[in-house]
């Protein structure tokens, strides 16, 4: 068998060695390089790709939140000054009510004096109108004489026991 | 007729002598030239335009590149990846060998124990070299493993060396068994065309199919060699 001449061996590993050593040059310079760069281009492209959209998708999360956030925030706010606006109006209300009591009680307190004033000096009149009235009273009935100085003294234990 | 292993005769070419040595270009030596032009070429007009988006022609450099970029993951692990253009050009070299050996007329020097042989030689002096430069001295321990005794070394020692040697041996074998029995098979059915006159037809009908089954055989064991090549590579780069 011509396969197991082992007379050519020096002549095929010297030729051997010098076509795969220059293969494996060509193949390591240029063609594994050149297969390479597309497939690696390729690959961080895609990689890019999917990292871009990653990040993207963190970024419309992030603003959501704080779009949620935000929300939150001015509801929170709005509930706040809607609280607030009620106190305020509640305190006025309770202002005003006890300025309203407070005028009503001294306008009450100005009546009552008014009118107690006005009882004294009705009071302090009637002593003077019943020793006028009495004379009159007892012409009309027709006594004799008028005694008034009793009449006095009887009409002022009268007031006194008013009093 | 002539014999059907006579298409294996190295013959020379062109006599060359050195020191009294034979290193004559021959028509195997041709054909190993012609491998590495056609392979080399070949993809070169494949990767004349490149694009991001692979053209059809690109896709067939990009497919074996995938192809033996994971043949080196899944036997040698990523640190394997250094050794890539080394894979890749001996897969492509023995393809491009065992393809053109099934033209007519051509030579099949992956047939040839000295070419293949040289081939694993040259496969064997790259691991141990890699070997060596990353376990240091340590690389010796490929012949006595980690946990076995001192006493066994006498018995070990040797048995190791053996299969470490016999590595590359059963490469080549595998191959020119492989691409010698092939070849005869193709040689005798076709000289039985002539012998059988009118009926030639059917040897033809079945040296075609036959030559697809050639065809599929001289990429598997492109293959089969490249993997084993690399389990080896992986052998030499990790404990085991």
């Amino acid at each position: 068998m011509p396969q197991l001449d082992f007379s050519i061996f020096p002549s095929q590993f010297f030729w051997l060695c010098i076509s795969f050593f220059v293969m494996l040059f060509i193949m390591g310079k240029f063609i594994v390089p050149l297969t390479a760069e597309m497939i690696n281009l390729r690959k961080a492209k895609i990689d890019a790709d999917l990292a871009a959209a990653a990040e993207l998708k963190q970024k419309v999360e992030k603003t959501l939140e704080k779009y949620n956030e935000a929300l939150s925030n001015a509801s929170e706010e709005a509930n706040a000054s809607v609280l607030k606006t009620k106190e305020e109006l509640n305190a006025l209300m309770e202002r005003r009510e006890a300025e309203l009591a407070a005028e009503i009680g001294r306008q009450i307190l100005a009546a009552e004096k008014k009118i107690e004033k006005a009882r004294q000096k009705a009071l302090s009149e009637v002593d003077g109108i019943a020793a006028k009235l009495a004379p009159i009273v007892w012409k009309k009935l027709d006594f004799d004489k008028f005694p008034s100085a009793e009449l006095q003294a009887v009409v002022k234990a009268t007031g006194e026991l008013k009093k | 007729m002539s014999s059907p292993m006579e298409q294996f005769v190295v013959k020379p070419i062109i006599p060359i002598k050195v020191g009294g040595i034979d290193i004559s270009f021959t028509n195997s030596a041709l054909f190993m030239v012609l491998a590495v032009a056609t392979s080399t070429l070949l993809l070169a007009w494949c990767l004349r335009r490149r694009s991001l988006v692979p053209n059809l022609a690109q896709s067939v450099p990009e497919t074996i590149y995938e192809f033996v970029a994971s043949l080196l993951r899944e036997n040698v692990g990523a640190e394997g990846l250094k050794y890539f253009p080394f894979i890749f050009s001996m897969f492509l070299f023995v393809a491009f060998g065992n393809l053109l050996g099934l033209l007519p007329y051509a030579f099949t020097f992956t047939s040839h124990l000295t070419a293949v042989g040289s081939l694993s030689l040259i496969a064997l002096a790259f691991n141990i070299i890699i070997g060596i430069k990353k376990k240091k001295i340590g690389w010796l321990r490929t012949f006595l493993p980690k946990g076995i005794p001192l006493a066994l070394a006498p018995l070990i020692v040797p048995i190791e060396m053996i299969s470490f040697l016999s590595k590359p041996f059963s490469l080549t074998v595998r191959l020119v068994a492989n691409m010698t029995v092939g070849h005869i098979m193709l040689k005798i059915i076709a000289g039985f065309v002539a012998a059988l006159g009118v009926l030639g037809f059917v040897p033809i009908l079945f040296n075609s199919c036959i030559v697809c089954f050639e065809i599929f055989i001289a990429l598997l064991q492109a293959f089969i060699y490249t993997v084993l090549s690399c389990i080896y590579l992986g052998d030499a780069l990790h404990e085991h």
